[in-house]
């Protein structure tokens, strides 16, 4: 089989792939890691996931903002939070400690949002929305056994299938996200840090012009 | 833009599944109105395939999203990168299978039988069983490494990425298998969620001839 040399040694990075670190395309992303080198503050590093393909980047925090953040049946809070869930059943530290920052902000109760994580069936939450977290587990470690009776579940437990819709499209997302951070090597920042980039998220969504 | 798999199902005389969907409810192409029949439309023209694929009437109720996920299709799978078509259909099958996606497993075994894949490999991705494959050991090496990003990503680090190095592959290519294979674990969890059944496809294989000369050609056109 014929394969393509491996390409001259790149500077240190730290991510796994310094292809995708040491070349960052023009557009938005670029201008906000170059803002944030600049003042020395600390950056979310899946920036540089976006900035190495703007093209995909484009089209994939559209669909994000879209997902996660436009007006929909199932509260935005509720969405973090299942990407926050989502995050925490594929253990993908980053993702999980920056949606639960932006879930905290929307529901105004960090100490809730991390007990749903640690305890969903023991947390003090609506059955309705325990009702659509469960479903988000199923859909992240056995969608295969998904039938049916899941969907009848929830509409019992009130949720119409616009609402299914979103929270389905919300866990797949993210089961996106959690390998796209965990595979490049993406490491969590500071909480303060997350905490700022988070009130930041709650308030405007994905998209970065 | 000519797809050759959707050439190939053009030429069958198939009626296309009254629903597509078991558990929920999709828009299917005789209702679909607006802004939804216009997609639908534009797919059909621009892909050559006569009817719409389940996954993108998934999408449909919300026409925004139906537009970004075509795109990133488009730009992810349905394009030769730093890794051919038949690697990414290898990485695509691979991953839908060990997910229990029967609808992806089809419709990309079908791709990557089109795209050049022999039956026994398709046979190694479908069993899990890369080691009797006959594939060679960078493949194996580069399908290890999905395995992994699909059922074990927190555990990756830098020597798996080493591995894929020493093994021949570019980092240009282990990014775009990642990003791959993270785009099937999206997919695979929507279409079962909406309990999308298998199409059929692979059927199309295997009375014959899926790699007649044209087919060859686009393997040769695959960098590896």
């Amino acid at each position: 089989m014929k394969t393509t040399p491996p390409e001259p040694k790149e500077a240190t990075s730290s991510l796994f792939l310094a292809v995708v670190e040491n070349r960052p395309q023009p557009g938005p992303y670029f201008d906000l890691i170059a803002a944030a080198k600049s003042s020395g503050a600390d950056y979310w590093g899946i920036w540089n996931l976006l900035a190495f393909r703007p093209r995909i980047a484009d089209s994939l925090v559209r669909l994000s903002q879209e997902i996660m953040h436009e007006d929909a049946p199932i509260s935005v809070a509720l969405r973090e939070l299942i990407a926050a869930y989502t995050s925490s059943l594929n253990r993908c530290e980053f993702c999980m400690k920056a949606h639960a920052a932006v879930a905290a902000d929307l529901y105004n109760d960090e100490a809730l949002v991390w007990s749903i994580i640690r305890d969903l069936e023991g947390a003090a939450l609506p059955e309705q929305d325990k009702a659509m977290l469960r479903f988000v587990r199923k859909i992240t470690l056995e969608s295969g056994s998904i039938d049916e009776t899941d969907i009848a579940t929830l509409h019992t437990a009130g949720w119409d299938d616009t609402a299914i819709f979103y929270g389905i499209a919300s866990c797949a997302l993210f089961n996106f996200y959690n390998r796209f951070v965990s595979a490049n090597g993406v490491k969590p920042v500071s909480d303060q840090a997350f905490r700022r980039l988070a009130a930041r998220m709650a308030e405007k969504g994905y998209v970065r012009e | 833009m000519a797809i050759p798999e959707y050439e190939r199902i053009a030429s069958a005389v198939r009626k296309p599944a009254a629903q597509a969907s078991r558990n929920i409810k999709t828009i299917e192409e005789s209702a679909a109105s607006g802004e939804v029949a216009a997609l639908y439309d534009h797919f059909r023209t621009h892909f050559g395939r006569p009817n719409v694929p389940g996954i993108l009437k998934c999408f449909a109720t919300h026409p925004p999203l139906l537009r970004h996920m075509m795109d990133l299709s488009e730009h992810l799978i349905f394009s030769e990168g730093s890794l051919g078509r038949k690697h990414k259909e290898m990485i695509a099958t691979y991953v839908s299978s060990q997910n229990s996606c029967p609808y992806c497993a089809d419709s990309h075994g079908f791709f990557l039988r089109v795209h050049g894949g022999t039956a026994q490999t398709l046979d190694a991705l479908q069993s899990g069983d890369l080691r009797s494959s006959g594939l060679p050991a960078a493949e194996q090496a580069l399908l290890d490494f999905v395995r992994k990003v699909n059922l074990n990503s927190h555990q990756i680090d830098r020597e798996d990425v080493n591995q894929l190095v020493q093994a021949g592959w570019s980092e240009l290519q282990i990014a775009e298998a990642v990003h791959v294979t993270a785009l099937f674990a999206t997919f695979n969890r929507v279409a079962n969620a909406f309990g999308l059944a298998s199409q059929g496809l692979l059927a199309l294989c295997a009375s014959d001839a899926v790699a007649p000369s044209r087919e060859d050609a686009l393997v040769e056109r695959d960098r590896s």
